[in-house]
């Protein structure tokens, strides 16, 4: 990932072939996910009844669906996402940058929760099943995207990687 | 015989200006999965931060397991709750005790 143009509300990123492969296929598999919707409060400061708190865990998850299909339409766009000699050239507003970062995200917490929410770092394991191990290579590759996409947001140049 | 006193019971407009009132606090807590750099730009994003005060606040989330971002009113503090959880970040309301 390399940035190309950054400049206010503009930003154009070179996504090598495996990059933009890797974007795709990680908000594919996001949308088979079913993420959990996330409570207002621990404690109980303001009552909230249930419907609208239904309402706005839709409303929450709705919107991650709308990032992810938005993210994915930019990558498919032959207009945005143009086929060059070193790949792809992503042509992004700032309001569409920010969105495939919380799209990439969404996809990693995403499957993070499909593996039942471990902490690693505590030293959790997961049960080593051929889904999991999926999960878990989806977590990572998201997690890398999440973290180059950053960096070239920020204006840095990522790190290019070979195909 | 006993006798009672009603406890006092807050009218709709006390219980209107306690919602407007800024005693709510927006907390983050921490969890195993979001990167500390991603933490990081949500809050400078949400809250119009300056790196370095972001990154106190995400060092704080990290390390304490949990850090108080802002004090606001009820409606102000629901709406930051639910913009950090749109980045799927942990956040909730709580009342200020203090």
């Amino acid at each position: 990932m390399k940035v190309l143009v950054s400049e206010p509300g503009r930003l154009v990123v070179q996504l090598t072939q495996r990059e933009r492969q890797e974007m795709r296929v990680v908000l594919h598999a996001m949308a088979k996910e079913r993420r959990r919707a996330p409570p207002l409060t621990r404690g109980d400061p303001q009552g909230m009844p249930g419907d609208a708190a239904a309402l706005l865990a839709g409303e929450l998850l709705g919107g991650l669906e709308d990032a992810r299909l938005a993210a994915t339409a930019l990558l498919e766009d032959p207009a945005r996402c143009v086929q060059g000699k070193g790949g792809y050239g992503l042509r992004t507003t700032e309001a569409e940058a920010e969105g495939l970062l919380r799209a990439l995200n969404g996809a990693r917490v995403a499957f993070w929760e499909a593996l039942g929410s471990p902490d690693f770092e505590a030293g959790e394991r997961v049960e080593p099943t051929e889904r999991n191990r999926l999960l878990v290579a989806l977590l990572e590759v998201a997690g890398s995207l999440v973290g180059r996409w950053l960096a070239c947001m920020a204006g840095d140049a990522a790190e290019e990687r070979e195909e | 015989m006993p006798m009672t006193t009603p406890a006092p019971v807050a009218t709709p407009r006390e219980e209107a200006r306690e919602v407007r009132e800024p005693g709510y606090l927006v907390v983050c807590w921490n969890d195993p999965v979001n990167l500390m750099p991603y933490v990081t730009h949500v809050f400078q994003r949400v809250f119009g931060w300056d790196r370095a005060k972001a990154e106190r606040h995400m060092r704080e989330v990290h390390e304490e397991g949990k850090s108080v971002l802002v004090r606001e009113s009820f409606e102000k503090a629901e709406a930051h709750v639910h913009q950090l959880q749109g980045y799927s970040l942990q956040a909730t309301v709580e009342k200020d005790a203090g």
